[in-house]
């Protein structure tokens, strides 16, 4: 539906930029702050100038296309309502601009603002509302005049941690129910993943990975993207071939692992595995080696799981490692000297940064 | 809903060219009324007089009168030693004035304060000139002090001249000193105070060093008004020559535009010289003294303190406000010398009739025309400056900001060097004052309607953008009518500075053109103190009238607008 694709070496706040969204599609572009992910967004919606690369709407060529000629939605951060315009004239905005009948224009609001759930508001002034009040005018705002692309550039950063899961869904179902393509910006991973049909990962102007929630977080490409999404614990290895398979060495113990493309020497890589995916008992409970040992510094509930901090002694140093067990299982306590230890199918590796199995 | 979206053959179209014409217009405008004058004087001032314009002619000789006349020396001598002599009594009065105001708890300080800038609003020369009716050689106070054993200098000289500059601009020191002192973070005092310091000490260590580019703001403000200054020297000057009145002598007298030149570039180089110590070294280290959480500064409130505080502060606003005083009375005798005024009379106000038609209505049209001009300009080429940096922007913004660090007189000086021969003949006009008073006037629109803008979120302009709105429509329906109100406000104040114009004026009228100053100043000269007392009365009640309405509806104190500066 939509592709983009620039190259920026003034700024250098993007560089080689590729990414296609589909129609209909919500799409988040995430990443931390400075990541450029929303300079790509002003860019889609013309409002920076791109010195090289095109961005597509369908076959149709837009990179040269002034702002006000590109049909687009956009949701700013602050929601960038008139205080001098009542909701129903902040609605009618766009409407007014291509001059639709007085009716029409009613009919238009009053059906948009019954979509985003806020009927009943349109006399009354933007500072009058609510946060999540607003936020939903600057939706309906940007959607009633059924625009091309909808944009949305950190549209929950202003809200209150609870109203923030509650507009999360109430975006997607409303994104849903209008059926437009949506590009969503954010630097909250959670949200991103909560929210997005596909989403891509930025990094220091690049896209590192795009992706369902599902593929990003169990198959991250980078070692970047392995600690951005989700809690993710990384071991220090080492990495050698041997018969047919390769050996992993953390610290002394030693893990089979099949790579692809395994290692012509011994090099050194990165482990990742996830909390959910490490296994803790009591010192006492197995054999002293079936296990790196450690000691449990903190456990925290939250709700299904407990996670702990453990404490692991490795190459000489502490190291902390966080482990979610389930309720049920959750015998350990804080102080407890334990034996922790994963499976290797659970191992993420990377080398370089980049993922080699 | 295919009628929502834009015309395929519509979309390729480039770009959105209506901000190039507006600039280019402006840029046009402050070729030819600022840039082309500017360089003619420039140009001028290396030209002998009467000799045309051309490379063999380039001479210094217009600049070596300053060490061959003692007059130009004199005057050069004259305007440094009375600008600092003014900056020290400024901030000898105005530094724990701004103090006493902000940190002693007596009756009456927002009074003190909205009296306070009835001063600065009073025309310059108009405060010289009342000061001569009370001490002057019959003056009331002269005659009182003197019975009482107090010889005062005469009032014709620097004496005149420093004192009468000193009770207008200290407001200034005052106004910046106290605003400091005000936002200033008392944690830093109080933490200072836990940590065993006296107040003595904290002054010196934390307040000091903290309000200093406050009290460098305020006292460059105070030198650089002082050296611009034309009218009070004009009036108490008598034989002491300064700059401004030594452009004046040699333009009127002897229509002698290269060295008026000459002494502007002089007169100039030193104003931005004042500007540069300001800036790189005053001003140097700028701290945000601005606390989040506004803990209420604890005030003295000693009795004794206050008592003295009371005292000194009150005591100064009186005098300062005797000029005020002094045109109301005066403007109802015929004369006043020796203790008491003589001769009630309704007479000079009667007579103002006849100034209607003439001064009066010049005044009213010039200016109202003008701070639209200057409105209009103002506010287009600072919204092109924020929001629309094309190429060329930020010279624009220097050359709008020029007449800033320009004195009144050599405005007029370059006009006329531009527009005296040539292809645009305007001296005399109305249009030659219309367009002084624009370029003077400008950067202060300017300068007010950008701080409007950088509060003015930019997203809100680009969502009117998104949703398919013109650069034109998005500044008609979402930036003008959100700045409005700086506009108005900065128009109408525009328009009470215009009333009171005399030093650019000076230059520029003819007899059909006078204006209201004017006319006070011609009274002034033929000694109808009477008249000229009753035309200024009118004239400060309409300012400060205006002055007041404008704060009133936007909500500040008399005393924020004049804080900036």
């Amino acid at each position: 539906m939509k592709k983009f694709k620039t190259k920026d070496e003034s700024v250098t706040a993007l560089n080689k930029v590729s990414a296609e969204v589909k129609e209909g599609e919500l799409f988040c572009l995430l990443g931390p702050s400075g990541c450029g992910k929303t300079t790509l967004l002003r860019c889609t919606a013309g409002l920076e100038e791109i010195n090289d690369g095109k961005i597509y709407y369908g076959d149709q060529d837009f990179s040269l296309t002034p702002p006000y000629k590109r049909n687009i939605g956009m949701v700013f951060q602050n929601y960038a309502l008139y205080p001098h315009m009542t909701v129903f004239e902040n609605v009618a905005y766009a409407l007014r601009i291509r001059k639709l009948a007085n009716s029409e224009i009613r009919t238009k609001v009053e059906a948009i603002m019954d979509l985003v759930g806020l009927p009943g508001v349109l006399n009354r002034s933007p500072n009058e509302l609510s946060g999540g009040q607003q936020q939903r005018v600057a939706l309906a705002r940007a959607l009633v005049y059924d625009p091309e692309v909808l944009l949305l550039d950190e549209p929950l950063a202003n809200l209150d941690a609870k109203l923030k899961v509650q507009m999360r869904s109430e975006i997607r179902r409303i994104q849903k129910a209008s059926g437009v393509t949506t590009i969503y910006v954010t630097h909250d991973q959670l949200e991103a993943m909560a929210i997005s049909d596909r989403l891509a990962i930025m990094e220091g102007g690049n896209i590192c990975q795009i992706g369902t929630p599902s593929e990003i977080y169990s198959n991250p490409k980078t070692r970047f993207i392995a600690g951005f999404i989700g809690t993710m614990n990384f071991f220090d290895a080492r990495l050698y071939k041997s018969d047919g398979s390769v050996t992993v060495a953390i610290d002394g113990r030693i893990k089979k692992a099949s790579l692809p493309n395994p290692p012509a020497g011994e090099i050194e890589a990165d482990i990742a595995v996830r909390p959910e995916h490490i296994k803790m008992v009591l010192k006492g409970d197995a054999p002293a080696d079936s296990g790196f040992p450690g000691s449990v510094q903190i456990q925290q509930f939250l709700g299904k799981y407990v996670r702990y901090q453990v404490i692991l002694q490795m190459h000489g140093r502490e190291k902390i490692v966080q482990v979610d067990q389930e309720m049920q299982d959750a015998s350990v306590r804080e102080g407890d000297e334990v034996l922790v230890d994963f499976d290797a199918s659970d191992m993420l590796i990377f080398h370089e940064g980049g993922r080699i199995g | 809903m295919d009628a929502l979206k834009p015309k395929p053959d519509k979309l390729k179209t480039g770009k959105d060219y209506s901000s190039y014409i507006v600039l280019g217009a402006a840029v046009v405008f402050v070729a030819i009324f600022l840039i082309y004058p500017l360089m003619r004087t420039v140009i001028l001032a290396f030209i002998p007089k009467g000799q045309s314009i051309s490379f063999q002619n380039l001479t210094l000789r217009n600049f070596n009168k300053f060490w061959e006349s003692a007059l130009y020396l004199r005057s050069l001598i004259n305007s440094l030693y009375i600008s600092i002599s003014v900056v020290v009594f400024t901030s000898v009065i105005g530094i724990p004035m701004g103090y006493l105001v902000a940190r002693v708890d007596f009756p009456f300080k927002r009074l003190l304060l909205s009296l306070g800038i009835l001063p600065i609003i009073m025309p310059a020369f108009v405060g010289a000139f009342s000061w001569i009716i009370v001490l002057g050689r019959q003056g009331a106070i002269r005659v009182l002090l003197s019975q009482i054993g107090i010889n005062l200098p005469p009032i014709y000289g620097p004496f005149g001249i420093i004192f009468s500059m000193t009770m207008m601009y200290y407001p200034f020191v005052v106004l910046l000193t106290e605003g400091a002192f005000e936002t200033a973070n008392p944690t830093l005092e109080e933490s200072a105070a836990t940590m065993g310091a006296r107040l003595p000490r904290i002054l010196r260590t934390i307040d000091l060093p903290l309000i200093l580019p406050s009290i460098g703001a305020g006292t460059i403000l105070v030198f650089i008004r002082a050296i611009d200054n034309f009218g009070i020297p004009a009036v108490v000057g008598g034989n002491t020559y300064v700059l401004p009145t030594l452009i004046y002598f040699r333009v009127n007298g002897f229509w002698d535009l290269n060295s008026a030149a000459a002494i502007s570039l002089i007169s100039v180089a030193i104003t931005v010289f004042a500007l540069w110590v300001q800036k790189h070294i005053i001003s140097r280290r700028e701290y945000e003294t601005i606390s989040a959480s506004r803990s209420k500064i604890k005030l003295h409130s000693h009795p004794l303190v206050k008592v003295l505080a009371a005292f000194f502060c009150w005591g100064i606003i009186i005098i300062s406000l005797l000029p005020q005083i002094t045109l109301l009375v005066m403007s109802f005798f015929t004369t006043w010398n020796g203790l008491w005024p003589k001769g009630f009379t309704l007479g000079n106000y009667a007579e103002i009739s006849q100034f209607l038609s003439g001064p009066i209505k010049n005044s009213l049209i010039l200016s109202t025309t003008a701070s639209l001009g200057a409105a209009v300009i103002g506010t287009l080429v600072a919204y092109i400056i924020q929001r629309r940096a094309t190429r060329g922007s930020a010279l624009l913004d220097y050359a709008v900001m020029l007449p800033f660090i320009l004195p009144g007189i050599v405005v007029a000086v370059a006009l006329l060097t531009a527009f005296s021969s040539g292809p645009i003949l305007i001296r005399g006009t109305f249009f030659i004052l219309f367009i002084s008073y624009v370029i003077r006037r400008t950067p202060y629109v300017f300068r007010s309607v950008s701080a409007g803008l950088t509060q003015l979120d930019p997203s809100l302009e680009e969502a009117s953008i998104l949703s398919g709105a013109t650069w034109f429509y998005t500044f008609k329906k979402v930036t003008f009518p959100l700045i409005f109100m700086t506009i108005a406000s900065g128009t109408i104040l525009t328009f009470a500075t215009l009333l009171k114009e005399l030093s650019t004026t000076i230059l520029l009228y003819s007899a059909k053109t006078r204006t209201l100053p004017i006319a006070i100043y011609d009274s002034v000269n033929d000694g109808n103190f009477g008249l000229a007392s009753a035309l200024s009365t009118v004239l400060f009640v309409v300012v400060l009238g205006v002055t007041y309405g404008i704060n009133r509806y936007t909500g500040k104190s008399m005393a924020a607008s004049f804080r900036a500066g």
